[in-house]
């Protein structure tokens, strides 16, 4: 009842999740950061979307200078990062 | 109009998720949907030719459409690849002008009457028989969320499923705390309580908990309030259009913007706590609310099938986008099963 057959494992997508447990390794306990996935991202020009590892960042990140806020790598074993902002409350 | 067989579907399904993929951040997108094709330069005649639509809120045309793409590539949906969508496909792609506003109520968008068996509900009032949607909480705690639906565990008894901030919310309260509905923050309290807490599932790093139901409670039915009954549970699905009904927001509707789920912490009881299974949902319609305070507890379903796909509990206005924890998940951690009567 939960969930049908299990597809073939995509590639991109294992990489994908090798590379997010290594940067939530890194910035999971980051109070920075709020949330660590795996989303589509398309880039301007692109015919399609590339998999990216999005980094869910509060507002204090985007205040903080530079050199005192998470350092967030532009990419992790060739999986594109990007920053998106998530000021997440319980609701 | 040539028939729509279950191929075709298939196809238009898969390719709605593939245009959604594609578009999702696009902000010229307002709607993307399988429909017939809309003659927008004739009063938005609707023609008989199925199609893939995806629905913008500009259209430059000639020369503009021109200087557009060359001013805004990151803007511009280019021939070679909404070609490349249908490629294959019995069906084409139209580009009809929708610029659709929050709340405005479109064809299959429409809720059903908030009414059970005939009778007007309020979300946040007492409601007789209970239902997914309505508001519940901790008798003893001044708040509200959202009841998310009818679970029944392995001995078969039946449970309301919540978020724990919902139904405790605090370390010290434990199995057997009084729920009320509604919740006190809506004027419920220790006399309208219907169940007793009685299991969370952090053990599984899930802010989920059930309520087993009193005895001689009010009866809890399987029903979403203005969506239908849960038919079932899924795994989110990257691209999905999930609804939901929550006590503060009413229905909601989002696509699944997540491939693979992540993790948080919260302090929902001033200690941090990890959650895991974490689904991202934005708004099915750029600048929709999809959530607020009050409506943790939710259960989002697949739009589609009315599987449940995910437990909503948290989430942010700017940009808004909501947060569920995988349904397979919750329900595996707390072992227990969607009630489908």
């Amino acid at each position: 009842m939960t969930g049908g057959p299990k597809a073939d494992p995509d590639p991109e997508l294992e990489a994908a999740q090798q590379a997010l447990a290594k940067l939530e390794a890194e910035l999971g306990y980051d109070p920075d950061v709020s949330l660590i996935d795996v989303a589509f991202q398309r880039e301007p020009g692109s015919p399609s979307g590339s998999v990216v590892l999005r980094v869910h960042v509060r507002d204090r990140w985007f205040a903080a200078k530079p050199e005192a806020r998470a350092k967030i790598p532009s990419e992790v074993d060739s999986v594109p990062v990007v920053v998106t902002r998530g000021e997440y409350e319980l609701e | 109009m040539p028939e729509l067989n279950s191929t075709i579907l298939s196809d238009a399904r898969h390719t709605v998720r593939q245009a959604t993929r594609l578009y999702l951040s696009n902000p010229r997108v307002s709607l993307i949907d399988f429909g017939l094709r809309i003659r927008d330069q004739q009063e938005s005649r609707l023609t008989d030719e199925p199609c893939l639509r995806i629905h913008l809120r500009n259209k430059p045309r000639g020369e503009q459409l021109e200087i557009f793409a060359a001013e805004s590539p990151s803007l511009y949906l280019s021939d070679e690849e909404l070609r490349g969508l249908v490629r294959d496909r019995p069906f084409e792609v139209d580009l009809p002008l929708g610029d659709y506003r929050p709340n405005e109520v479109v064809g299959a968008r429409t809720p059903l009457p908030a009414a059970v068996g005939g009778a007007p509900v309020r979300r946040e009032r007492l409601v007789d028989p209970m239902l997914g949607g309505v508001s519940v909480g901790n008798a003893w705690l001044a708040g509200a969320g959202t009841l998310g639906g009818k679970v029944i565990d392995r001995r078969g008894d039946q449970m309301l499923l919540s978020n724990w901030h919902v139904l405790a919310g605090r370390w010290w309260i434990g199995n057997g705390a009084p729920i009320s509905q509604p919740g006190r923050l809506d004027g419920g309290g220790t006399g309208f309580v219907v169940a007793y807490l009685a299991q969370d599932a952090w053990r599984s790093r899930l802010d989920a908990a059930v309520a087993r139901l009193a005895v001689g409670s009010r009866q809890l039915v399987n029903d979403q309030l203005e969506i239908g009954a849960v038919t079932g549970a899924a795994t989110p699905a990257p691209g999905m259009r999930v609804t939901k009904s929550g006590r503060t927001t009413g229905v909601t509707w989002g696509i699944v913007s997540s491939i693979l789920p992540g993790r948080m912490i919260t302090y929902a009881d001033g200690f941090p706590r990890v959650v895991r299974d974490i689904w991202a949902i934005e708004p099915e319609l750029v600048g929709d609310r999809v959530s607020g305070r009050g409506d943790s507890g939710s259960m989002w379903l697949d739009a589609d099938t009315r599987r449940a796909v995910g437990l909503h509990f948290a989430g942010d206005s700017d940009p808004p986008r909501a947060l569920a924890m995988g349904m397979p998940a919750v329900l595996d951690a707390l072992a227990v099963d969607i009630a489908l009567r």
